[in-house]
């Protein structure tokens, strides 16, 4: 496990509240760090409902940068399932792995900063 | 050598997804394409489908971080479709909520601003700040963030008086410490350097790209809903009219600290003279046919939501945020800066976009 666990933020559709808490956990636990570019990051972690304007970026990004290489954490209600924007979020893009679902609107930092955590820290994904 | 540089959709230093590509030719950015729409839920139209009862658990997540203002545009609008009013106590802690909402926002973004700039020292400073403010908003919603707090002809839970003291503590603490924060960093020189004449809209620029809220305050526009048309308890507290005249990225982060500081003390004086009384709001079940609009200032700029009613359901209903920066706005601020400025100017503006994309 790397020392400081480094995060990439993907924003695809959400109100700006889960992506301020994975901010507070980013910011409030010293293992935890930014990474600029998925090619830098250990963890990935997606807020958002997915709708169909961002679809094609965030697929675009994880399917090139992501996909086979890095846990994805999903974090809010929204980015699970879509509720309460609509039938959305991972739910209905099959081809997105979530290693870890946090479950809220918006999650408590704790946990997500634990959830991050604990994804980076089993065994890493090789590339195949 | 001219090339492009993209920046976003998914990027530190925005806010929300927006796509922003630089044109530069060497050091010097010459154009920008923006794209934007990535945030769009369509929040409006579905809200035309739910009932006045379940319309809060959309209004609350148009924009997390501005819930509050934006279930209070909504809820004054409901209440002049019904007439409804509201009692003082309720109006005070409706303020308070708005300025605890507008002081966190800031801190978040002068915090990002910081970050990139590699300050880290005052950054972790900013984000402490933050912390104790969204605990004083849990101590009065229950929540930090997607406060679900005001209700047509009131409020939604009331404040007891252990508290109002807890959040008097909690409120008190950080203003002094932000008082400090901005005495010594104003003229640090670590910070000037990066900011002083950076990415500058003058106020004539500002006056025609039409810019408001806090971007158009740091370019010398004079205005501020909360003084030229005071909603909820403006009217009985002091707002300071916090302006700066440069406009540059120095001038807006100036700006959003002295506002955040004057929000903690507003927020002081509101719970130190709260009146006792009625409080309690309740849902509306029917509205009578017409059209409302309400606008009020939002931490990022005015946001102004407009309702038509026929009698027995909403046909309309329009949800704008006036504050929210369009192509031109950062075509001018970023035009004829250098590309390694690109992202502490665009991070300065608050580009919050989801209160604009519902």
């Amino acid at each position: 496990m790397p020392r400081t666990v480094r995060v990439f933020h993907l924003c695809a559709g959400d109100c700006g509240a889960c992506a301020a808490e994975v901010w507070a956990a980013v910011e409030g636990t010293p293992e935890l760090a930014w990474a600029a570019t998925p090619q830098a990051a250990d963890v990935v972690v997606l807020t958002g409902s997915v709708p169909t304007t961002s679809r094609g970026a965030l697929l675009a990004t994880y399917t090139t940068l992501i996909q086979g290489r890095l846990p994805v954490v999903v974090v809010g209600r929204c980015a699970i399932d879509g509720y309460p924007f609509g039938k959305g979020g991972i739910a209905a893009q099959p081809n997105i792995e979530a290693r870890r679902k946090v479950d809220g609107c918006p999650p408590i930092v704790d946990t997500v900063a634990e959830a991050l955590l604990e994804a980076a820290r089993q065994p890493r994904i090789i590339a195949t | 050598m001219s090339y492009l540089l993209p920046l976003g959709p998914f990027h530190p230093a925005l806010r929300s997804p927006q796509r922003i590509v630089l044109r530069a030719d060497g050091d010097i950015i010459q154009d920008i394409e923006h794209r934007d729409g990535y945030s769009t839920r369509n929040i409006a139209d579905r809200i035309r489908r739910f009932d006045l009862a379940r319309s809060y658990t959309l209004i609350n997540r148009i924009c997390g971080v501005h819930s509050h203002h934006h279930a209070l545009a909504w809820t004054m609008a409901l209440e002049a479709l019904a007439g409804l009013s509201v009692p003082p106590r309720a109006q005070v802690l409706r303020t308070v909520a708005a300025e605890l909402e507008r002081a966190a926002s800031h801190l978040q973004t002068t915090a990002v601003v910081f970050d990139l700039l590699g300050l880290g020292q005052v950054q972790r400073q900013l984000f402490a700040l933050r912390e104790w403010v969204l605990a004083a908003m849990q101590h009065l919603t229950g929540h930090r963030l997607v406060v679900d707090f005001a209700r047509p002809g009131g409020i939604q839970v009331d404040l007891t008086d252990e508290e109002r003291a807890a959040m008097l503590r909690l409120v008190r603490k950080p203003a002094a410490m932000l008082y400090r924060l901005i005495d010594r960093t104003i003229t640090r020189r670590a910070f000037t350097r990066r900011v002083v004449g950076v990415g500058t809209l003058l106020q004539p620029a500002a006056e025609t790209l039409g810019v408001s809220g806090p971007v158009g305050r740091a370019s010398g526009i004079k205005r501020d809903l909360r003084t030229d048309a005071p909603y909820a308890s403006y009217a009985e507290v002091k707002v300071a009219q916090v302006t700066q005249t440069g406009g540059d990225t120095y001038a807006r982060i100036m700006l959003l600290l002295l506002e955040t500081f004057d929000s903690l003390q507003l927020v002081q004086r509101l719970l130190e003279q709260l009146p006792a009384g009625a409080w309690q709001g309740q849902v509306v079940e029917a509205l009578p046919p017409g059209t409302s609009s309400v606008t009020v200032e939002a931490p990022a700029g005015p946001i102004r939501h407009t309702l038509v009613s026929d009698g027995t359901r909403l046909t309309t209903l329009q949800l704008e945020a006036l504050g929210a920066p369009h192509r031109l706005v950062l075509r001018a601020l970023l035009a004829g800066q250098l590309v390694e400025n690109a992202a502490v100017i665009v991070a300065s503006v608050g580009a919050c976009m989801t209160c604009a994309e519902d």
